[in-house]
């Protein structure tokens, strides 16, 4: 008795603290997941959120978006995430637009996440990502005697665009490697890339705060320990209700003896 | 004094516990890499890389036999006797999906989801849709030879999957004819 009297007052204890802990998530999960269920319905996934802060932090640098000069070309990355030659659009490229540069006939813009292989007139070669080749996340694109690198990791990758080869390490120290410094886009170029209010729908605003991908990793991981500690709420609720009930079920018989 | 000893130790445990489940759940999007899928369809010596350029007039017979051609100008196969191996990438919803698909004597062998980026239809990695591919052929009128079940919530990531099932054929049939 004393060892469940114990066991129960633990349980308690922790119980009401998780408990405050989740409570604003469980909500916000329950809220979220509720309108998800009927985005289609309630037309979420067809009408845009108007708050150009949030897109910002979406990585859209709208009021002053990145760009790499490539002669009289220039390569930028709208907040729509397709990567665009002067005002044409390429592809979409995953990741933040860290650098382009000029490989032989070939223009290579450079995301994070995935490697443009674009010809002068605007027309996507080949995308290369992490399940092609591409080491990641990329840092950086330059070029070692004319040849293109890759600085992935803290170190600086060679590139075989032929055999789509990135495995051999750029010899350290002495070889000069030349980068572009991201520019301004000029503004003839931007007032014809489409305005960039138009692709965050309010089912992906609810989808990002769901799953805690609006802050990041670190949102991700965060929900996942919520949905742990809501799993934890349960499995103790359940737990004290067993002791309960076992223990109203034993009083009776110790008053009848 | 030991009761709030054992209750210190719970909570260490329990929070050790969060943020390893909490790692192990977020891990990325990228499921197989090129040469652990060259290794599933060719074995331990995958055959060399091959290049084929989508000319325009290879897409335009590609879309008029399957719908759809990616928009990139250059694919990257592998080829040993009759088995080919295509890492193509086509859009479920908004992200591009990359999917990895073996053709063996003009049938599909194995369908595999190299990398997932879409908030929602991730469940077709699992082989109980993929595997549903195996065996499959091109029908004449450009789909498959047989119907694949669908996933609820998961319908633009199915769709997508057969869109790439489709072309894998088609290029497959091009390459070794």
């Amino acid at each position: 008795m004393r060892l469940r009297s114990r066991l129960v007052g633990l349980l308690w204890h922790w119980h009401r603290r998780v408990g405050v802990l989740a409570a604003f998530f469980a909500v916000l999960l329950a809220i979220t997941g509720i309108l998800l269920n009927h985005s289609s319905e309630l037309g979420l996934d067809r009408s845009f959120v108007d708050w150009p802060w949030l897109s910002e932090a979406y990585g859209d640098a709208a009021p002053d978006l990145p760009a790499f000069q490539l002669g009289e070309l220039w390569l930028s990355r709208a907040s729509n995430g397709r990567v665009y030659l002067n005002a044409q659009e390429v592809a979409p490229c995953s990741g933040k637009l860290v650098g382009a540069v000029q490989s032989g006939a070939l223009l290579l813009a450079a995301c994070t996440q995935e490697l443009l292989l674009i010809t002068r007139s605007g027309e996507l070669v080949e995308s290369v990502t992490a399940s092609t080749g591409l080491p990641t996340p990329l840092q950086a694109i330059g070029s070692i005697d004319s040849r293109a690198a890759l600085q992935a990791d803290g170190s600086w990758w060679l590139a075989d665009l032929d055999l789509m080869e990135f495995g051999t390490r750029a010899a350290a120290g002495g070889a000069v490697i030349s980068q572009l410094v991201p520019d301004r886009l000029p503004e003839q170029i931007r007032a014809k890339i489409p305005a960039p209010d138009q692709w965050l729908s309010w089912e992906r605003l609810l989808l990002d705060l769901h799953s805690g991908r609006l802050f990041g990793r670190m949102g991700v991981l965060w929900m996942d320990a919520v949905a742990v500690l809501l799993a934890s709420l349960a499995t103790s609720g359940t737990a004290m209700w067993w002791l309960h009930r076992r223990r109203r079920q034993l009083v009776p018989d110790v008053r009848c003896s | 004094m030991a009761a709030a000893r054992t209750s210190r130790r719970l909570w260490r445990a329990a929070l050790a516990a969060i943020v390893l489940m909490a790692a192990c759940s977020a891990s990325g999007e990228e499921y197989l890499g090129r040469d652990e899928f060259l290794v599933l369809a060719f074995g331990d010596k995958p055959p060399q890389m091959h290049t084929l350029w989508l000319t325009e007039e290879t897409r335009t017979a590609a879309k008029a036999a399957v719908g759809w051609v990616p928009v990139a100008l250059r694919l990257r196969y592998w080829q040993d006797g009759d088995r080919t191996a295509w890492i193509l990438e086509d859009i479920g919803r908004d992200q591009p999906i990359t999917l990895g698909i073996a053709v063996s004597d003009q049938r599909i062998e194995r369908v595999e989801v190299l990398a997932f980026r879409e908030s929602r239809g991730w469940e077709i990695r699992y082989p109980f849709f993929t595997s549903q591919f195996a065996g499959l052929t091109l029908a004449p009128d450009g789909y498959l030879s047989e119907h694949v079940d669908g996933i609820t919530g998961a319908t633009l990531s199915v769709r997508a999957v057969e869109r790439v099932a489709r072309l894998a054929l088609w290029l497959d049939a091009q390459v070794r004819s």
